[in-house]
């Protein structure tokens, strides 16, 4: 068995992907809704425009927990440090062997982008990131559950899906929904060096208009 | 993955190599087959919160595993390990105002790695910081899942190479998990301790009679 | 003498330039006809007529306008036959009329219609004499109702096919931006998720401590042990 000699760090393949700016930690995003009773439309429409039409698309039923990490105890003083940093935890809860996934997702990027473009870190984690979350410092914040369909198109990510309350009494096939609408996102995950992909995202939005109206939308700049 | 289990070995003339060159002679007697080479290195961060008890993250990584990053976190009174994606350090700098590391605390252990029968054995040098500290020895038996089925046989081949330094009595970290099923987070935490020990120098004392304090 | 003359001139001359037109679109229409058939496009059919139709309009107009001389009070006498062939009359007539012959002036300046066409007319004006009064106004009648029938079924089916196409073009809403922002919202904040029943719990310096999750293998649980922290204890309260 021929194995090489020197062993690099994992860490310093890390760096030196950094460096060359090869790391997709960059997600551009288009965002948009659809009343409940138009959804088939939009999904008829979507089937046509993303890869695989000929199969029915793929769902996903997921219970995400958001965790605030910040320093609880030194709340007054302004700055980032009072202000946190939220930590997004996903579970597949149709696929309980799945890893669990451990989202950070930045503020939108000020520019002229075609696309809202932030900052974001899928990390897949062992199932014991809550526990390791709230031993870090960390508080829950709030959950959801997300129920809805996945579809890609290249390297665009479309999901359709639908949020739902989590609360008190709330049965597992009895939970309160958020609106009358289904969530549309397209999003895709890039690299600093690599912006070509905006285009098609936006390509892809225009094609489903008027149905659905996707758009760069900063939720720091809705209302109160 | 079998079972491992992670031994400090003495090195009374404190020059490392010499030492390695030791084993890396006694266990070719055994007729193992040296393939290739393995690193294991940790991080660590600290809190700089000045309120609240004081929490330690140990950022460990292991080149058996190289796609995994193993983040421990070490409350005082308990331990946690998450193992995550790689892409887990990237999120440590967005974390850096409630944990930050400190590098001159950056310890790893760096050495060949040998195939005996079933046993796989890594010898490895550790340094911090670039500086020589201790060599560190890991052991791992593929057919067994849980410590307390083997560590007789795992003790007795151990002790033909190391000699006396390896105890009669599990480590410690083994003892508490006996008839667990034996994990790369286990192997990755038991490298933290020895990290650990290391690193506050109560490593040379006790372990044999020629041991210095450094 | 001289100024009638012109004025007739002038006439002529316009009268001829707008029969020219007609001519023009008659043929263009013609060759529409021939080249695309059943498979032409029924609105570029009826733009030809109606081109046509305006022409006519135009031409008439002209005639009786009161400046043009009144044409039926002018003779025109044919002072010589002749069999030879004319260059200048084959060309003037597009090369229908070869010569000024006694074949073809009796058909080019004739001021009543056909013999045949003039029998069957009057054989119609006899019959319509024939027939009662009273009779006819009652044809007459039957027939206005039922091209007023006629009438109402296309206005039916027309005002059905507008509303139709005017339902197409304003679509029902499939999407709301109010939701839209409320469900950003809710994605990036949190907001409408944290439950807030009672005012914020005691000041989050005072731990309780989380519920226990002792091994990984028991992680799962981990989760539900949250939703079921949400369903009991409030999340601040933690």
């Amino acid at each position: 068995m021929a194995m090489p000699v020197n062993v690099p760090h994992v860490g310093e393949n890390l760096e030196a992907a950094m460096k060359s700016q090869i790391v997709p930690d960059q997600e551009f995003l288009l965002q948009g809704s659809v009343l409940d009773t138009s959804l088939g439309v939009v999904i008829d429409r979507l089937r046509g425009l993303c890869d695989n039409a000929d199969i029915l698309p793929e769902t996903f039923h997921d219970h995400e927990v958001v965790f605030v990490l910040k320093d609880f105890s030194a709340m007054s003083t302004p700055g980032p440090a009072s202000q946190g940093v939220m930590l997004r935890v996903r579970r597949a809860m149709d696929y309980p062997d799945l890893p669990y996934q451990l989202r950070y997702v930045g503020y939108p990027e000020l520019g002229n982008y075609p696309a809202l473009l932030r900052n974001c870190l899928d990390i897949p984690v062992s199932n014991n990131v809550c526990e390791f979350l709230t031993e870090l410092g960390a508080k829950l914040d709030h959950e959801f559950i997300a129920k809805g369909f996945i579809m890609k198109k290249g390297r665009i990510k479309v999901t359709v899906f639908k949020m739902y309350k989590m609360g008190i009494g709330m049965a597992k096939d009895n939970l309160e929904q958020m609106t009358m609408s289904h969530m549309v996102e397209l999003s895709v995950l890039t690299t600093k060096t690599d912006m070509s992909v905006a285009e098609d995202l936006r390509a892809l939005a225009d094609q489903l208009k008027p149905l659905v109206q996707l758009e760069r939308i900063d939720y720091r700049r809705l209302g109160p | 993955m079998g079972v491992t289990v992670l031994q400090i070995f003495p090195d009374s003339s404190r020059s490392g190599c010499l030492e390695t060159e030791k084993l890396h002679k006694r266990i070719m007697h055994l007729d193992a087959v040296q393939c290739g080479m393995f690193t294991v290195d940790c991080d660590t961060c600290y809190t700089v919160t000045q309120t609240g008890n004081n929490r330690k993250l140990h950022i460990v990584h292991n080149s058996e595993t190289p796609t995994t990053t193993y983040a421990i976190l070490d409350t005082g009174t308990k331990q946690i390990t998450l193992s995550a994606d790689y892409l887990f350090d990237l999120l440590l700098p967005r974390l850096d105002f409630m944990y930050q590391s400190k590098k001159n605390l950056k310890i790893e252990s760096k050495g060949a790695k040998y195939e005996i029968g079933d046993f796989v054995v890594k010898i490895g040098t550790v340094t911090m910081s670039g500086h020589y500290k201790a060599i560190l020895v890991e052991v791992e038996y593929l057919p067994c899942h849980t410590p307390a089925l083997c560590w007789s046989l795992m003790r007795e081949f151990m002790q033909s190479f190391m000699g006396s330094c390896v105890k009669p009595t599990l480590p410690s970290y083994l003892q508490n998990r006996l008839h667990d099923i034996h994990t790369p987070q286990d192997t990755v935490q038991q490298y933290v301790e020895k990290f650990n020990e290391i690193r506050e120098g109560t490593t040379f004392a006790g372990t044999q009679t020629t041991g210095s304090g450094s | 003498m001289q100024r009638e003359e012109r004025v007739m001139d002038a006439t002529l001359d316009a009268v001829l330039q707008r029969v020219v037109d007609i001519k023009g679109s008659l043929q263009e229409l013609l060759v529409k006809i021939e080249r695309e058939g059943e498979q032409g496009d029924w609105p570029s059919y009826l733009n030809s007529f109606s081109v046509i139709s305006a022409q006519i309009y135009t031409l008439m107009k002209l005639l009786k306008n009161e400046k043009t001389p009144i044409l039926r009070n002018y003779l025109t006498l044919p002072l010589q036959l002749n069999a030879e062939s004319d260059e200048k009359l084959l060309v003037a007539t597009e090369g229908r009329v070869p010569s000024f012959s006694h074949d073809f002036v009796p058909n080019m300046l004739r001021t009543k219609p056909e013999p045949d066409m003039e029998q069957k007319h009057q054989a119609l004006e006899a019959k319509m004499a024939q027939v009662n009064s009273d009779t006819a106004q009652k044809q007459i009648n039957i027939h206005n109702r039922v091209v007023k029938h006629v009438m109402d079924l296309v206005n039916t089916a027309r005002e059905e096919w507008e509303t139709e196409t005017a339902a197409r073009t304003s679509q029902p809403q499939t999407c709301s931006l109010n939701e839209t922002q409320i469900l950003v919202a809710a994605l990036g904040t949190g907001k409408g998720f944290k439950i807030r029943a009672q005012p914020p719990g005691p000041s989050p310096t005072i731990q309780q401590p989380p519920p226990q999750i002792s091994t990984a293998s028991k992680a799962v649980s981990a989760v539900k042990t949250n939703i079921k922290a949400a369903t009991s204890i409030h999340p601040y309260s933690r």
